[in-house]
């Protein structure tokens, strides 16, 4: 009798220890439970578990809510299809080299209003299709790439903060995504497309990265209105790099501070137009490059305005150097006067890389006009413009501050002058 | 030693010469300042800073030498330096004294030009990055200071005041017009491991570039020399790069003074 009871109790506790789990709430058995279509909002609070979702239903964090995992498995799983995941801060601390915090398969998902935080991936996209990330910020350790395409099609990204990771946004094999608006910081590339088609980059920032964007074997892509600032840490930045890529627009862009505004590399059939290359060290530089059209930019302020190698058969015609002599006879807005880049110096530091160290020196610029290249390897501007074709603004100091400089310099001299007159 | 730096000071402040230095560089620089009003941008390394640097390059030092090694030979050459013999004077304190009196005098007249030069920018409605002022005054400074040092090391192997002047136009041309041939010359003829250290070297034995490529990396343009020079860059980029332009002044002082005092102590014994 007393062994019958027991039995009961435990038949008992075994029917009820689901059911009180379940009370509890693993989020994924919630996920499991709910309906197609169904919204599950999380209350304010940590999460440590992983969750996989295959059906079309909507995540969404109320308040503060943190999913965080330390496993292999990426915290969010997403296939099927119309996902939705919104206002969430998900953290993954996994170290393994292929670890991502998520992971998208499927099509037509929404990812929006999300913090991430992670050791290695932020998003993957595999075989994702439609799917939209916007609003939402990623932070890595310069481990993995923020998100990450594979042969990922017609997706939009937008309104993303990525930051110290290895490439912000990495495309592979992913044709006709659309990349709005993003700002991406302090990683290896800015934005990395790799066999990738009739991709546009619209409107984004990429500053202080190694190269600001890199286009490899990609065509017809579209860089519009983007801003690369400040790519020139390492000896090998550049604000864009196009390699072995056609026919893509680089249309409306500015180019500031880097060390190569665009670089160009075994690259044919590209349009550069409307651009505003300033302030970096070398404006535009090709390599081995030819029929890609240069035209309508502004070039102000680069140490160097344009450089080739190899590269005699580009159009580069039409754009407004800062540098140039102009001279308007005719009064049709461009300059009588030709004006060409010789590539000197780039072919003296190929041959040998340490005289890069002769860069700007005051002999360099001598030795390169006794040393004229040949009219061949010249890149030449035929017709340069008088104007520029956009504005630039001009950054300064406070007057007031400089004013105080001036009147100290002054002051102490001439004060130190009077001392030095005086007789003992 | 305060005694030749106050006379020095005062013998080439009381000078014609020193009132037409002030109206060269006020030329000078007020036209690089009011040149500024074309470009576009003034922050960081760019063109115009490329510019101003190269007409600092190409001007100070040429003068440098010659006014150094002038306010030696010249007393060389009117028997004044045997006369100060007969005092009991340490040839050391004699060349420091020579230094500090010529130093404190050129940085006067640069400092006021500098101070004019940017007032007229100013009047004239340009804006400058304050960053870049001084940045570019400091240059000139170190310019003016290595330069002298230099002058007046010339100043003390030489006897007449017309070989300081040729010596000091052929120094000027090697270390500034020629450089880069000079070594791109040399350096075509060692076998190519060689190239990276020679080249490290070689910045450092001139002066001139060793200030300039200071220069650069202080405007954050150290990644513009390449993969070579990456190692390089940290260590001349501040706080490091401080602690480095300090060794490298206080190791050129030490060779300049000791071979110029070897020099006069040589002569004192003819």
């Amino acid at each position: 009798m007393k062994i019958l009871n027991y039995i009961m109790f435990l038949l008992v506790l075994s029917l009820f220890m689901p059911a009180v789990s379940e009370a509890e709430g693993t989020l994924q058995s919630k996920i499991d439970e709910a309906q197609k279509g169904a919204t599950i909002e999380l209350n304010e609070g940590e999460y440590e578990e992983t969750l996989v979702i295959t059906k079309p239903i909507t995540l969404k964090g109320k308040g503060e809510v943190l999913l965080r995992s330390c496993q292999s498995d990426p915290v969010v799983t997403m296939s099927g299809e119309s996902v939705t995941l919104k206002n969430i801060k998900v953290e993954h601390c996994g170290d393994e080299k292929e670890d991502t915090a998520i992971y998208v398969t499927g099509s037509n998902h929404k990812l929006e209003g999300l913090a991430i935080e992670t050791t290695r991936f932020g998003i993957r996209l595999d075989n994702a299709n439609g799917v939209t990330i916007q609003d939402s910020e990623i932070v890595g350790r310069k481990q993995g790439n923020g998100i990450d395409l594979w042969k990922s099609n017609q997706n939009t990204f937008e309104n993303l903060k990525i930051t110290n990771v290895t490439d912000g946004i990495y495309l592979e094999q992913s044709n006709g995504n659309v990349i709005h608006r993003n700002d991406i910081q302090i990683s290896r590339y800015g934005m990395h497309l790799m066999f990738s088609n009739e991709n546009v980059l619209d409107e984004n920032a990429s500053r202080a990265n190694i190269t600001g964007t890199m286009l490899m074997e990609s065509k017809r892509t579209v860089v519009s209105n983007n801003k690369f600032l400040s790519n020139n840490k390492s000896v090998n930045a550049q604000g864009l790099l196009i390699y072995l890529s056609t026919d893509t627009e680089v249309i409306g862009n500015e180019f500031i501070s880097n060390r190569v505004g665009i670089f160009i590399e075994e690259a044919e059939n590209n349009r550069i137009d409307s651009n505003k290359i300033k302030d970096n060290f070398i404006g535009v530089q090709f390599k081995k490059s030819n029929g890609n059209n240069i035209m309508r930019n502004t070039f102000v302020g680069n140490v160097n305005d344009a450089q080739a190698i190899e590269s005699a058969n580009n159009q580069v015609n039409g754009n407004y150097w800062d540098a140039a002599s102009k001279v308007d006879v005719n009064g049709d807005g461009k300059s009588e006067i030709v004006y060409s880049a010789d590539p000197y110096f780039l072919t003296l530091t190929n041959a040998v890389p340490e005289y890069q160290l002769f860069f700007q020196a005051p002999g360099l610029i001598l030795l390169q006009n006794i040393l004229k290249s040949p009219a061949d390897q010249l890149l030449t501007d035929s017709a340069p413009l008088m104007n520029m074709t956009m504005e630039v603004e001009k950054e300064k100091s406070t007057s007031f501050s400089l004013w105080v400089i001036s009147v100290v310099m002054i002051l102490s001299s001439f004060s130190l002058f009077i001392f030095g007159r005086k007789r003992r | 030693m305060w005694n030749i730096w106050h006379s020095e000071l005062r013998m080439t402040i009381r000078q014609r010469s020193f009132y037409s230095f002030l109206v060269l560089w006020v030329t000078v620089l007020s036209l690089l300042f009011l040149v500024q009003s074309s470009a576009p941008s003034l922050s960081g390394y760019t063109n115009m800073t490329g510019t101003v640097v190269n007409v600092a390059l190409y001007i100070i030092p040429l003068f440098m030498l010659i006014i150094g090694s002038f306010s030696i030979a010249n007393e060389m050459e009117n028997g004044q330096w045997r006369l100060l013999n007969t005092y009991p004077l340490f040839s050391i304190s004699y060349i420091s004294g020579k230094i500090g009196g010529q130093f404190t005098a050129q940085a006067i007249v640069f400092t006021f030009s500098y101070g004019v030069s940017l007032a007229i920018g100013l009047v004239s409605g340009n804006g400058f990055s304050s960053e870049w002022l001084l940045s570019i005054y400091f240059f000139s400074m170190s310019l003016i200071f290595f330069f002298l040092v230099l002058g007046i090391t010339l100043g003390c192997i030489v006897s007449t005041r017309w070989q300081a002047l040729s010596i000091s136009v052929i120094i000027w041309f090697f270390l500034i017009m020629i450089w880069p041939t000079a070594l791109i010359g040399v350096l075509g003829l060692v076998p190519y491991p060689w190239i990276a250290p020679l080249m490290k070297l070689a910045l450092f034995a001139n002066p001139a570039e060793f200030i300039r490529v200071s220069l650069v990396i202080n405007l954050d343009g150290g990644a513009v020399f390449g993969q070579a020079y990456d190692s390089l860059v940290p260590y001349l980029d501040p706080p490091y790069g401080i602690l480095n332009y300090i060794l490298y002044f206080i190791g050129f002082m030490a060779i300049t003074l000791l071979f110029s005092m070897l020099m006069l102590e040589w002569r004192k014994r003819r």
